[in-house]
């Protein structure tokens, strides 16, 4: 099982998701490059990465680095490693479309698992721009739009090739665009939030009388099946990535999740003058994953870097999205290049893509830099990855290569 | 300023430079006598026509690309009023000259943008008569190393068409805002029977006319009776693409999808390809080449297209899904500006066509998909394999070349418009700045003396 926690906890669920162990190579490979990033520690020169069964089991200098007898080795020469880069604001799992159901105002039931498309076109270029793993979640047409879901970019197989967790994080959009226009409750930031609190209350009282029943304090609740999802948010097992832009809303966003709910969230987004709620922002440590806007033109004609204006703040916990398809998902490595150029530290910006977001969301265990243990998820490039002139030569997800450059045009 | 017009215009008659017209509006044509010939000089510092000196600026010391491809490294751009007078190591620096120090930066031509709005220019023309010179997007263009670019329509249905003009950035004087007008006229694919073969009349008309213009000098010497030809009526626009006066630019429908449904995936269709040899064929009716304007499919053909010497404009990162059911011959290229260019057929690039990109220099905060970046739009056709120092080219001499005004601008050649950068790095690297910027021998915008990114260490 690949998904143990989540998919566990649902009935509904019971699908069985085999593993993809059976494919993974019998011997290991031993990687050479000229210069390896891992992300998460200073870069190797002349390094040499050992993937065995999916996983690292080695990595560093090739001369300190004990390679396996056994195994074969991959020359890569002049090129660099790095580790895939990981986009939490995605939404083109599913090949485009279809990502808003907008009914109801909330709709924690919902979940993007259903859409997956393991052979749309999509998956396959959002690799090709060295994305190896997405939260594929829902649009910002409502105030709770569903649960995303976490997928590694390894198209036209299996759905269960792409499967990290059915239920990665569950979408909340604070504002510009959930906005109900048709005479019912949710014109406004009052209506929005009233609604949203609401659910969340009901949410958070039903995930305790589970617990509490599970700890034998209690009587058994009567399931309910629209709580269900939701309730994994306030067991601290899936955290709510929520859709908030401005300063207001920002902050806003940060007093419901974080001290209303004290959930695991990430603000996503953060647009227009949210960087002005930066300081308070910082010292609560608000996880932010920025995008697809990069700038704001301020009052005076500065062109302030978001990114900047958060990480000078003292935000450390910020991550970088492309909100595909609003930025190609092939683009999120430029994302990150504009945010350097607007004045990211380049250290943080390559973090921002990579072992960041694999935090926030819950995966740094598994993903997001290039350690041993982790997934063998990295790109090879001709030079610095973030550069839209180094398209990635060629990329792996658990060590299998699934894409060379010009496999898609 | 006569002086300098009629000397311009001279440069022209004698430059070799493979592009016959200029393109100068019908209203400047009639206006200017044509100067004699005779009185062109070879090199602008001798003539002897000027009485007033000189005012003479020299960038120093920065790695110099010259926008042809080649780089010169630690090299003297030399300005003298508002062209260039010399490029090169060891370069004389006459008394006065005004030396902007480039050392450990890199020079280059201004960024030359195919298709442009915003930034001080009008909706309509005549466009000398609607430009802003002190419009503040100026400020934002020239920060994004674009000293001129097309703005206007280029497109029209069933004829010939439309309206624009080359604005140059230069900011805070409408003399030397308007390069020239009309230097492009524009068709859309399809076309359809009865317009083609209107158009095929016309180009006759307009070529009999042409043949009997040349043969009126004879004509009137012998007849003093005789009557000066006629331009046949309504046909002034495929007149100037037949002299030579002004560049076609047909768009091809880029295989027909609204931005909105290339950005959301839909697959299906595809291809332009009918459209892009229909437009060959008008290139062949014209014979002369044509711009391809956002071919989809180009890069499957870059010889049909080489032959007809056509050039191309594409945004290498718009991205056209493949037809299912013809995979391998639908759909658009990352590699779409190498192939072309190996095929000898230059290319323009402009940036994407997708739901949130714009023509202008945005303020939208979405980075790198506007015009506030054009050198990444560039950068883009070296991840698809065009190579670093060609790339260049697409933002600068080749895109001046598809807009008809090759001879005036984009590149840093003796003779030309004064329209220079100087950059912290590689002028296609992404966290590149420009440091100054100068249009017409005028330095018109320094970062750290403007808001916009004087913040922003580099």
């Amino acid at each position: 099982m690949r998904t143990p926690s989540t998919s566990n906890l649902l009935p509904l669920t019971a699908l069985a998701i085999a593993g993809v162990a059976a494919r993974a190579q019998s011997q290991p490979v031993a990687h050479l490059a000229a210069r390896i990033l891992p992300a998460d520690r200073a870069p190797i020169t002349g390094g040499v990465l050992v993937a065995h069964r999916g996983k690292i089991v080695a990595i560093g200098p090739r001369d300190t680095t004990h390679v396996p007898q056994e195994a074969t080795t991959v020359d890569h020469g002049s090129h660099w490693l790095c580790p895939g880069f990981v986009d939490l604001h995605h939404h083109v799992g599913g090949g485009g479309g279809d990502i808003n159901d907008m009914t109801q105002p909330l709709n924690a039931e919902l979940r993007t698992f259903d859409l997956v498309k393991p052979s749309a076109d999509l998956i396959r270029r959002t690799a090709a721009g060295g994305v190896t793993t997405t939260l594929f979640i829902p649009g910002s047409g409502t105030f709770l739009s569903g649960f995303g879901t976490l997928l590694k970019m390894r198209g036209g197989g299996s759905l269960a090739a792409m499967i990290i967790k059915e239920l990665g994080a569950m979408k909340v959009a604070q504002g510009f665009n959930p906005e109900r226009y048709s005479g019912d409750l949710g014109q406004t930031r009052m209506g929005s939030s009233a609604l949203l609190i609401e659910q969340l209350d009901r949410g958070r009282d039903y995930a305790r009388a589970w617990r509490d029943y599970e700890a034998g304090n209690g009587p058994r609740p009567k399931l309910d099946p629209a709580l269900e999802q939701l309730r994994l948010v306030f067991d601290k097992k899936v955290p709510v990535l929520i859709h908030t832009a401005g300063v207001r809303d920002c902050l806003a966003t940060s007093r419901m999740f974080q001290q209303r709910y004290d959930v695991r969230m990430i603000l996503s987004h953060g647009s227009f003058d949210g960087w002005l709620a930066a300081e308070p922002l910082a010292r609560r440590r608000t996880p932010i994953n920025l995008g697809p806007r990069m700038y704001q033109m301020g009052r005076y004609g500065q062109m302030h870097g978001m990114c900047k204006e958060f990480w000078d703040a003292g935000c450390r916990d910020l991550s970088i999205n492309t909100d595909a398809p609003v930025i190609a998902a092939e683009e999120l490595q430029l994302q990150a290049a504009m945010a350097v150029r607007l004045g990211l530290p380049y250290d943080a910006a390559l973090k921002a893509i990579t072992i960041v977001p694999a935090r926030q969301i819950g995966l740094d265990d598994r993903i997001g830099s290039l350690t041993v243990g982790k997934d063998a998820d990295f790109l090879v490039t001709r030079g610095d990855p973030l550069d839209p002139r180094v398209p990635p030569l060629k990329v792996y997800i658990e060590g299998e290569l699934i894409h060379s450059h010009g496999d898609v045009r | 300023m006569r002086t300098s017009t009629l000397f311009v215009l001279s440069l022209a008659l004698l430059s070799a430079i493979d592009l016959p017209g200029q393109g100068r509006g019908r209203r400047g044509r009639r206006s200017q006598p044509q100067p004699p010939a005779a009185k062109a000089p070879a090199a602008p510092a001798q003539e002897p026509a000027k009485k007033e000196p000189k005012h003479y600026t020299a960038i120093v010391g920065g790695d110099v690309y010259i926008g042809t491809g080649q780089r010169l490294t630690g090299a003297t751009v030399l300005i003298a009023d508002d062209k260039i007078e010399r490029v090169g190591h060891n370069v004389e620096l006459p008394q006065g000259t005004k030396v902007l120090d480039a050392k450990g930066r890199c020079v280059s031509p201004g960024f030359v943008i195919v298709k442009g709005s915003g930034m001080g220019a009008g909706f309509s023309g005549p466009y000398k008569d609607t430009v802003n010179p002190f419009d503040p997007s100026i400020k934002q263009g020239l920060a994004a190393g674009i000293t001129s670019f097309l703005a206007g329509s280029t497109t029209s249905r069933g004829r010939i068409g439309g309206n624009n003009a080359v604005i140059k950035l230069h900011y805070g004087d409408v003399e030397g805002m308007v390069l020239v007008e009309n230097s492009v006229v524009g068709l859309s694919m399809p076309l359809d029977r009865a317009s083609k073969e209107k158009l095929e009349k016309q180009i006759e008309q307009c070529r009999e006319y042409l043949a009997a213009l040349a043969d009126y000098p004879a004509k009137k010497a012998k007849d003093p009776k005789a009557k000066e030809p006629k331009q046949p009526r309504g046909a002034e626009k495929v007149l100037a693409v037949l002299q030579g006066k002004a560049k076609l630019w047909i768009s091809t429908g880029g295989a027909g999808f609204s931005p909105f449904a290339r950005m959301m995936g839909v697959s299906g269709g595809g291809s332009d390809l009918a459209a892009i040899r229909d437009a060959l064929d008008v290139a062949r009716m014209f014979g002369r080449g044509v711009v391809l304007d956002g071919p989809t499919s180009a890069w499957l053909v870059p010889d049909e297209i080489a032959a007809t010497g056509s050039g191309v404009i594409l945004s290498p990162r718009t991205r056209v899904p493949r037809d299912p059911k013809d995979p391998d011959r639908t759909g658009s290229n990352l590699a779409s500006a190498a192939i072309l260019a190996k095929a000898g057929v230059p290319v323009a690039v402009t940036c994407p066509a997708g739901m949130f990109g714009g023509s202008g220099v945005g303020t939208n905060g979405i980075l790198g998909q506007d015009l506030n970046t054009p050198h990444v739009d560039a950068a883009y056709a070296v991840r698809g394999g065009l190579d670093n120092r060609k790339a260049l080219r697409t933002i600068t001499l080749d895109a001046a070349v598809a807009m008809g005004v090759g001879d005036r601008i984009g590149s840093l050649e003796p003779g030309k418009d004064a329209d220079v950068l100087i950059l912290t790095g590689d002028p296609l690297h992404y966290s590149t700045f420009v440091t100054t910027a100068v249009v017409n021998g005028k330095v018109v915008y320094e970062k750290g003396k403007e808001a916009l990114f004087r913040h922003i260490e580099r």
